[in-house]
């Protein structure tokens, strides 16, 4: 295949999509209040705080943050991957087409990892094993859950190799690990993860490790591949840019919480938490003069030390007494967007 | 910047080999394997007081060219000039006077700095080699190297690990800078710290820049952050420099195919989704056969780039491009 071909998908769906009266849904996957924590040595890390948050299918919600806010935390914790003891979900619910995942059987829950939802990580390598043919693991899960033959497989695999950008994917699929590069074997773990058509992804900073020639054809193939299925995803990334050209909405997340949340357009157009507008005038921009940046001064504050009060506190630059004297929920701003600001109206 | 000024580095035409690897695959087939081309003569200048950018994708060969340059590996051919002296001149005292005036600051401020000296340690032990104070003056010395990093004097005595990363990436800029270098080589030295604290590090950069009249080499792959820093740019790929010019020719009027499409890939804080057209994965493994390495990615190959190793054409007296079509 030349660069710039077209890749046609057998996970086209006929079916018209969104479906009629898409919005008026129940979400198909709703976190409410979660609290997660470490136990370490001397206290405890509280890595999740009381996370909300809605993600309807067909639709991709963005989670950005720094490193340490709780991202991945968060989407371990969906799937109950996080390793306990240290971990422990102290409060809230996780609900998957209305089943809370949090108190599901560990068997029942082992039939939806893989093929009601499914995960993609930053190294390719954690999910595929350096000795086994690519395609071969590609295809488990439709030899394990969907009880196909290993020809059946192998065929079913082929188009899906095929379906993800990989040119000559019959003869490649025989491949081991070491013979493709980083962005390719992220497509391979994409194909293993869409094999059985999930109704969610979550894709936990999966470009991350990639260049931003690389990272484009991954976010690009994300984004047909949800489009065509209509399934719903979350894409984590660090990177604003990455989620503002890639999502719907936006959840930024600071300190374990959840400080901002609306529509992709809304958020970076009119940032209304002082941590978004940060992050924003930090970043070095293609299209604005090549200025001094405005970082954010000091650090992100220890989740094991936390102080009453907003946590951003220390680092912002609209902060009051009142910021330091009890939690700031997320509250609504404008229809569908919502800040965890005392004054939201004050940020610019 | 003033062409007329003689640059403080001259590379001219250098080539890094590697011997690469045995693999499975070699041992299977009985064949002794070959030489990596690293980097493939490579030709640029850096002239005082300037910041030069050099960009391209992993493996491109950009951090091989930034430790050739300070010797931390043999050239195979070409040679380096600084202030206007090869750096294998066997003049007396130049080898120590090149380790003094040429620093390097890495991407990982967790695995360049040793854990178990504290930063006033680090710090010292340079400062003795080089006799740069007398051995009383180190303590003040080194608080004066933390307030020019912006670092608070009581993190004199901590070790590495309880410091964050922006914090140790300081460090490490402070450790470069306590011989008074006239040039450094950053390798992505803010690749591995989150925006807010990666602006705070470009600032200080941008002051130090200032304050001491630093020589930059600007190793990174993230080219909004290049773009920031940059008075020059280099490109490179598959070990070749494609690309140079200014920071206005190669961001406003790119000439090369690949630096096109670089700059199309980085993603934009807008405030829409962009939709982008699926395509064909790239294999990054896959070997050259001849011609333009670009040639299998590139959009505009004719049979021509299939057969013939582009020429670097020179478009004007700061920028040129390898590429046949480089002038239309
Ligand atoms: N010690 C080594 N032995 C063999 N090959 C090496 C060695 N170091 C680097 N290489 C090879 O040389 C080429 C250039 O590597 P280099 O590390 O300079 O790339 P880079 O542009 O700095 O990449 P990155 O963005 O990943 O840091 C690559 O093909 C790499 O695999
Ligand atoms: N296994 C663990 N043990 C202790 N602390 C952990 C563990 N995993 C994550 N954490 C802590 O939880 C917080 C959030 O981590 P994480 O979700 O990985 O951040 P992100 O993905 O946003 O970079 C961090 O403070 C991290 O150190
Ligand atoms: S609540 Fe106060 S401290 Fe927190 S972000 Fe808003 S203004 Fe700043
Ligand atoms: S020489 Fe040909 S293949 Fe190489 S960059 Fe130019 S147009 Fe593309
Ligand atoms: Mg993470
Ligand atoms: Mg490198």
């Amino acid at each position: 295949m030349s660069p710039g071909t077209r890749v046609d998908s057998p996970l086209d769906r006929p079916a018209a999509f969104p479906p009629e009266g898409a919005a008026r849904r129940e979400p198909l996957l709703q976190v409410r209040d979660l609290e997660i924590t470490f136990q370490v040595r001397g206290g405890e890390v509280l890595a999740n705080r009381g996370v909300s948050l809605d993600v309807a299918a067909g639709e991709t919600l963005g989670l950005v943050g720094e490193s340490g806010s709780g991202k991945s935390v968060l989407c371990r914790a969906v799937l109950r991957l996080l390793p306990s003891p240290p971990a422990r979900t102290k409060r809230g619910r996780v609900l998957f087409d209305g089943i809370d995942l949090i108190t599901l059987p560990e068997a029942k829950l082992r039939e939806i990892r893989g093929t009601d939802i499914a995960m993609v990580f930053q190294n390719p390598m954690t999910s595929l094993s350096p000795v086994w043919p690519i395609g071969d693991q590609v295809t488990e899960g439709l030899r394990i859950h969907r009880g196909m033959t290993r020809s059946e497989a192998r065929e079913r695999g082929i188009a899906l190799l095929q379906s993800i950008g990989i040119p000559e994917a019959a003869r490649r699929y025989d491949d081991h690990p070491w013979q493709w590069s980083g962005g390719m074997l992220q497509r391979a773990v994409i194909a293993m993860a869409m094999a059985c058509s999930p109704r969610l992804l979550l894709a936990d900073e999966p470009t991350t490790a990639l260049d931003v020639t690389i990272q484009e054809q991954i976010l690009a193939l994300l984004t047909d591949l949800q489009a065509k299925s209509g399934m719903a995803m979350v894409l984590v990334s660090h990177d604003i840019g990455v989620v503002a050209e890639t999502c719907d909405r936006i959840a930024v997340m600071y300190a374990g919480m959840l400080v901002e949340t609306g529509p992709a357009a809304a958020v970076f157009g009119r940032p209304r938490h002082p941590y978004t507008l940060g992050l924003m005038r930090s970043s070095p921009r293609m299209d604005a003069q090549a200025e001094r940046l405005q970082p954010i001064p000091g650090q992100p504050p220890d989740l094991s030390k936390l102080a009453a009060g907003c946590p951003f506190a220390d680092r912002c630059a609209f902060a009051k007494d009142e910021c330091r004297h009890a939690l700031v929920e997320l509250r609504e701003v404008a229809p569908g967007h919502a800040s965890a600001c005392l004054f939201p109206e004050a940020v610019h | 910047m003033p062409a007329s000024e003689a640059p403080l580095l001259a590379v001219n035409d250098v080539d890094v080999r590697f011997a690469k690897p045995r693999t499975f695959a070699d041992a299977l087939l009985r064949r002794s394997p070959d030489a990596v081309h690293a980097v493939a003569s490579a030709t640029l200048d850096l002239r005082p007081r300037e910041t030069l950018g050099l960009v391209g994708e992993s493996g491109s060969g950009k951090t091989t060219l930034g430790r050739a340059i300070l010797q931390l590996h043999p050239v195979a051919g070409g040679e380096i000039r600084y202030r206007g002296r090869s750096v294998h001149d066997p003049m007396p005292d130049w080898q120590r006077r090149l380790r003094r005036e040429m620093q390097m600051v890495f991407q990982d401020p967790y695995s360049s700095l040793n854990p178990r000296l504290t930063v006033a340690q680090t710090l010292g032990e340079v400062l003795r080699f080089h006799r740069i104070v007398p051995d009383a003056g180190v303590a003040a010395e080194v608080a004066r190297l933390l307030d020019v990093v912006g670092l608070p004097r009581s993190m004199a005595d901590r070790l590495p690990r309880a410091m964050s990363g922006g914090q140790r990436q300081r460090v490490g800029l402070a450790r470069a800078l306590a011989v008074r270098p006239s040039l450094l080589v950053l390798d992505e030295p803010v690749a591995a710290l989150d925006v807010s604290i990666q602006a705070q590090i470009l600032n200080l950069l941008a002051d130090l820049r200032t304050e001491f009249g630093l020589a930059m080499l600007f190793v990174a792959h993230d080219l909004s952050v290049v773009r920031h820093v940059s008075d020059r740019v280099a490109v490179m790929y598959r070990g070749r420099l494609v690309e140079q010019g200014t920071r206005e020719e190669i961001f406003v009027q790119p000439a090369h195919p690949y630096t096109r499409m670089l700059l199309a890939a980085v993603p934009q804080i807008v405030a829409r989704k962009r939709v982008r057209p699926v395509q064909a994965a790239t294999d990054l493994n896959a070997a050259v056969a001849g011609g333009c390495a670009f040639a299998p990615r590139c959009p505009q190959a004719v049979d021509r780039c299939r057969l013939e190793v582009p020429a670097s054409t020179v478009l004007s007296e700061s920028h040129s491009a390898a590429c046949h079509f480089a002038a239309t």
